[in-house]
């Protein structure tokens, strides 16, 4: 027999990681308008220490240039290497294609990004 | 062979070009080329007074150079003359013994000359040899020169086509945030567009400074020049102090919210209105700064929170890792920003 009560699925989260505050705030809007639940940091530093304090991240949506030394594709390989269900966006400025660079199964965008295409992307990854 | 040529050639340019070994070979020369003569003299039909002197001579042109090679066919043309041209210990001058002198002289003066053509010759080539290496190396010179000119051309490129991406990705966000949750889009795209024109006054400044860092003075003034209407509005007073180029796109932005409120429901909306601006450094890298307006109308908090609000109460705080507070009381709007100025690697 089933419990009557109907409890609300909770919206995958999607961790941001962008050192650009303006650009952060854009991606969380971005990120939340689509219905996914944001959370951000603003170095990869950061980042991981999220990762490694909440086990409900679904996907990493990050910037390649970030200070205090690790970046994007590194925050990726790291990922790939100790969160493999986790799956990754790159986006970047810097980099028009990155080649073999990226870890497998992750995306890569440049900047400026549509954000229409993000949003389709993350929905096919956490499909 | 060719090692054993250079090795001579080598050894005659070093004693030519020593004084005291080209006159000591001379000597040495002259004095073994007596001696063998003395010793061989025996063994010589008559007729060789010359025998031994002419290598001597050779040997000292070609070895030491011409004046101590002419010395030496001097010396062994009196010695051949006082001992081997009979009649022997004296200088006896005869027609046969002028003859055998003119012999002498004519072979060891076509012998020093060839010797100092050749040696001319190979001067002149080692010195074009030598320019030419010069020019090699100076050709090596430029070519490296115009490598890292290519290769910091190849970085400036790469690197304003990031920051051009960067900014346009910023607009982006201006453009999307401006946008988002509109219910007048031509009130919007208007504020887009003025937003979006602070950025660009802001990177003017940045431009000027090398895209680095900026001056706060500078970035407030040039946020603020759009706004001031040249009626002393403004009280603007801080110290020089450099500025992150990242931060300082987030100052001008929070500005120009500042003053487009300012205009519309603050000081600058009615004539007698002023802006007092402040910013300093108290220390350990703090940044604070004030925007405090005076005279201008009673304004009342807000009750809905639009993107200007989050820019300058949220986003721009970050950029400086603090917090923004804006209040409202009677005689004016104040804002408030307390953070840190951060470190270049940090930007």
């Amino acid at each position: 027999m089933t419990s009557g009560i109907i409890r609300p699925i909770a919206p995958p989260v999607i961790l941001i990681v962008e050192d650009e505050p303006l650009l952060r705030l854009a991606a969380i809007d971005l990120v939340e308008d689509a219905g996914f639940q944001a959370i951000a940091a603003a170095d990869a530093t950061e980042a991981v220490t999220i990762l490694e304090s909440r086990y409900d991240i679904r996907l990493v949506l990050t910037d390649v240039d970030m200070p205090r030394g690790v970046d994007g594709m590194r925050l990726a390989a790291i990922i790939r290497d100790r969160w493999p269900p986790i799956k990754v966006i790159i986006v970047s400025g810097h980099i028009d294609d990155p080649g073999g660079q990226i870890p497998a199964e992750t995306a890569f965008y440049t900047k400026p990004y549509r954000e229409q295409q993000i949003v389709e992307k993350i929905r096919e990854m956490l499909a | 062979m060719s090692t054993i040529r250079r090795q001579l050639f080598g050894l005659s340019d070093r004693v030519r070009a020593s004084p005291l070994k080209a006159w000591s070979l001379a000597i040495c020369a002259f004095i073994v080329s007596l001696y063998v003569r003395f010793l061989s003299d025996h063994l010589l039909p008559p007729g060789f007074p010359y025998l031994t002197f002419f290598p001597a001579v050779i040997l000292t042109t070609f070895m030491a150079g011409l004046w101590p090679g002419a010395v030496c066919a001097l010396a062994c043309g009196f010695a051949a003359w006082y001992w081997f041209i009979p009649p022997s210990g004296n200088f006896e001058l005869n027609a046969s013994v002028l003859v055998a002198l003119a012999f002498y002289a004519g072979v060891v003066i076509v012998d020093i000359l060839l010797i100092q053509v050749m040696h001319k010759a190979l001067d002149s080539l080692q010195d074009e040899r030598r320019k030419s290496d010069a020019l090699l190396v100076e050709q090596k010179r430029l070519l490296g020169e115009q490598r890292d000119r290519e290769r910091q051309q190849r970085i400036l490129q790469r690197e304003l086509s990031h920051r051009m991406k960067n900014t346009l990705a910023m607009v982006q966000a201006v453009v999307s945030q401006s946008l988002r949750n509109a219910t007048d889009t031509k009130l919007a795209a208007e504020q887009a567009s003025a937003r979006i024109q602070a950025l660009a006054l802001a990177q003017d400044a940045l431009t000027a400074t090398d895209w680095e860092a900026g001056d706060v003075e500078t970035v407030v003034r040039t946020a603020i020049a759009p706004h001031n209407d040249g009626h002393n509005r403004f009280d603007i007073s801080g110290p020089s102090v450099a500025i992150a180029a990242q931060p300082a796109l987030g100052l001008a932005l929070a500005i120009h919210e500042l003053a487009t409120n300012a205009t519309k429901y603050g000081a600058l909306s009615v004539p007698d209105g002023k802006i007092i601006v402040r910013w300093q450094t108290p220390g350990d890298n703090q940044f604070h700064f004030s925007w405090t307006e005076a005279n201008g109308p009673v304004i009342m908090e807000p009750k809905r929170s639009g993107f200007g609000s989050r820019l300058t109460e949220r986003i721009v705080p970050t950029y400086f890792k603090g917090k923004a507070q804006a209040t409202y009381p009677a005689g004016g709007y104040e804002y408030h920003l307390r953070g840190t100025l951060g470190s270049e690697d940090e930007t």
